[in-house]
């Protein structure tokens, strides 16, 4: 037996093994499928809430319509709209049971979380989104209603909107398609037209309805384009997208909403079976509603893989894998904005709140102003922390998270931030590079190391003084360092020139100091404090080589190394 | 409350009582192997038990017909890997992100087990594989099929299986090794 085949045999068995563990869990499949076909069974039921609901009469406690769950902001509600106000007339109007029933292992942000394997930060998760077969809504005042086993198993497109009469959503998995709407009632759908059974990869409220890319035939040909009219349920064929995407993470579906029907527009590139992209740039096409028309838009400055897209303000607004962004504008393309995002293993994902964009990727976030059309890199507590939106499935443990906030979890109790009046570090500039301030920092404004001419130090941030200099070590701002106490801490970069080493640590994905970065004879400087921890390490950034200094007390506090690691992870060099 | 289901609450079901019960044997036989191929085809712990239910239901939606067959749990298999590989080839940010962390969080665990750490390494391989070599080693070695049984679970020829097999196991030796060399 070969070693592979060695391998796969123990692995195989491994993941048996865990199967077993966890089919004790399993649901009672039959239970399942009644609850959903009990749907129809429940339409008198569901009407006779209604009704009440009409008359003001609350029945059934607050679980008539929606199930508010465990909600630590708000207390919960019931939907404002009764099915008679919505149009068309909803066909299955669905009652739901009187239980928060968030998946096994789910809570909402709040809870202490102690078991988790690692940090994560969990951003935005409203307004709606899947819970397994479940519909999870937050509604205005910021609470949550649920609807179970209303949806297909993990939708693969999930679209809302606020029409002039209330939330519709769109769900599509697979051949099926789920309409709902104000209210979160399910609303009659026609099929899915043919050209959509392969799949969809978007989908985009324009005002008069949803309109719904296709998986396109092939890479050489349109994608479909469907509008479902959410006043018939019925679905309106457009003209295709002269633009070939095949899958939704590499797609994504925006739109001007308008009374008649704004422009939507598309961004992608198809990828063949190994995920190949068919074009070397991403490409984009909108629809002109007037004409009936697609514009395309090739060569665009961004990865033809894994690039999202977002409406902010009269803006599209898209980030790539590499950590790029730039916008789309009737005209074509903008110039792509420098990184703020270190490209990594994670596509990136966004989301809008007001006039800001915030963008994340494994253990970055940034944030966008429409108003500036400056990018800010957000400095996230807990250096390293890998960031979510929506939801997150560690250890089978969920999140809910308020709309506008993040949450930053591994500690007990955790932070919750609120990026709407969290303090954003401001990023000061030394040379070309740049570096966060946190409350307490200074950074240098000129050089510490003035004999030092390869590498060149551009720039320096402590919790102490910076003198500059000093009487032993040239290559390293000693005096500065000299001058840190107890609770101080130091960082430093130089710049060394091209080709970074292959193992340089990149900013950004800093999660800790390590012991290996202490090896060197720096400690020999700063007259040979042995109070002082000094850590050096090469890094990368943008394809060119960084040295990395670390300096801190034995007695500063884990609050503050946390954040010289933070300051060492918001470093920028354009 | 599940539990509670009243009769006529079923009254649109189009099972019978004998056939409930047959599904419920079938279920309870088959479901731990099925989800040993999803999970080593998703590797992603929730939506891994979301993608087995949702095979199951669409068999029980239409057990009058797989339960004739002779092998119904092939039928369930085929279902299952299909929808598993549909949406890994959709992998989300999130998935990537909440596989990366799982990785993570095995590692943490590979000292105490190194069978474990090899296996999270070769399933991790696998579904680095395109979508249909990856079934067959998914059903080949987390169900412990024969090729002649995968055969007829993705409904291809023998030689087809083989063929897929061979191209894997050498498209995995690369994959394993890179991953060996990266310090993984």
């Amino acid at each position: 037996m070969t070693g592979l085949e060695e391998l796969a045999r123990d692995a195989g068995r491994s993941v048996r093994e865990e199967a077993a563990r966890r089919a004790v869990d399993r649901p009672d499949i039959t239970v399942v499928a009644r609850r959903r076909d009990r749907r129809v069974a429940f339409t008198a039921v569901a009407v006779t809430a209604a009704v009440a609901l009409l008359v003001g009469v609350v029945v059934l406690g607050d679980t008539i319509l929606g199930i508010p769950i465990d909600d630590p902001v708000g207390s919960p509600t019931v939907p404002v709209e009764s099915p008679q106000t919505t149009d068309p007339q909803p066909t299955q109007p669905e009652s739901v049971d009187d239980a928060a029933l968030l998946p096994p292992g789910w809570s909402m942000a709040g809870t202490p979380l102690s078991d988790l394997d690692g940090r994560i930060v969990v951003a935005d998760a409203g307004p709606v989104f899947a819970a397994g077969w479940h519909l999870v809504v937050q509604n205005d005042d910021g609470t949550w209603n649920i609807r179970r086993d209303a949806l297909p198993a993990t939708p693969e497109v999930l679209a809302s909107a606020e029409g002039q009469d209330g939330r519709w959503i769109v769900a599509l998995a697979g051949d099926q398609v789920s309409l709902f709407g104000p209210g979160a009632l399910t609303v009659r759908v026609d099929p899915l037209p043919i050209a959509l059974e392969q799949g969809a990869v978007g989908a985009a409220w324009r005002g008069d309805g949803f309109v719904v890319i296709g998986i396109a035939p092939g890479p050489d040909e349109p994608s479909p384009a469907f509008l479902l009219d959410v006043t018939t349920g019925g679905w309106q064929e457009l003209a295709g997208v002269p633009l070939a995407v095949n899958e939704v993470w590499n797609s994504s579906v925006v739109a001007f909403p308008e009374p008649g029907g704004g422009p939507v527009t598309v961004t992608g590139a198809w990828l063949s079976a190994n995920n190949a992209p068919a074009r070397p740039n991403l490409a984009a096409a909108t629809l002109n509603p007037a004409t009936g028309r697609w514009t395309l838009f090739e060569d665009g400055p961004l990865s033809p893989q894994a690039a999202e897209a977002v409406t902010v303000g009269d803006e599209i607004l898209v980030v790539d894998y590499e950590g790029r962004a730039a916008t789309i504008t009737p005209d074509g393309w903008s110039q792509a904005s420098p990184d703020e995002l270190a490209a990594g293993e994670c596509s990136p994902q966004v989301t809008v709140q007001g006039d800001r964009v915030l963008a994340i990727a494994c253990t970055q976030a940034a944030l966008y102003s429409h108003a500036s059309s400056t990018w800010t890199r957000l400095v996230v507590p807990h250096a390293g922390a890998d960031i979510y939106m929506g939801r997150a499935i560690p250890s089978r443990t969920g999140f809910l998270v308020p709309r506008g906030k993040a949450t930053i979890s591994g500690g007990n109790p955790y932070d919750l931030l609120d990026l709407d009046t969290t303090e954003v570090w401001p990023l000061v500039r030394g040379y070309t590079a740049r570096l966060a301030q946190p409350p307490g920092w200074t950074v240098s404004q000129h050089t510490l190391t003035p004999s030092l001419s390869s590498p060149v130090e551009v720039v320096t941030a402590s919790t102490a003084d910076m003198p500059v200099g000093g009487d032993t070590c040239a290559q390293v701002p000693e005096a500065a360092m000299e001058a840190l106490g107890p609770g101080d801490a130091l960082v430093s970069v130089q710049y060394a020139g091209e080709q970074p080493d292959p193992t340089a640590i990149e900013p950004g994905t800093i999660r800790e100091l390590k012991e290996e970065w202490t090896g060197t004879d720096l400690g020999e400087c700063a007259a040979n404090r042995d109070d002082l921890v000094v850590y050096w390490t090469s890094a990368g950034w943008s394809g060119e080589a960084y040295y990395l200094l670390v300096v801190h007390h034995r007695e500063t506090p884990e609050d503050v190394i946390q954040e010289a690691i933070a300051v060492a992870n918001s470093f920028t060099s354009q | 409350m599940d539990g509670e289901v009243a009769r006529g609450d079923t009254a649109d079901l189009s099972m019978d009582a004998a056939s409930t019960v047959s599904f419920d044997g079938f279920y309870r036989r088959e479901y731990e192997v099925t989800l040993a191929v999803v999970l080593a085809l998703r590797g992603n712990q929730v939506s891994a038990e979301e993608v087995t239910q949702e095979a199951f239901l669409r068999v029980y939606r239409d057990w009058s017909r797989v339960g004739a067959m002779d092998r119904p749990e092939h039928w369930v298999r085929r279902v299952a890997v299909n929808l598993a590989t549909s949406r890994w080839r959709r992998l989300t940010a999130e998935a990537l992100a909440v596989a990366r962390m799982q990785r993570r969080g095995t590692e943490s665990r590979m000292s105490e087990a190194e069978r474990v750490e090899a296996a999270d390494r070769f399933w991790w391989a696998v579904r680095r594989l395109p979508a249909a070599q990856g079934q067959v080693v998914a059903l080949r070695y987390a169900a412990d099929l024969t090729v002649e049984e995968i055969a007829r679970v993705i409904d291809r020829p023998p030689g087809t299986v083989k063929s897929r097999l061979h191209l894997a196991r050498k498209r995995l030796a690369v994959l394993l090794a890179a991953d060996e060399e990266d310090g993984r």
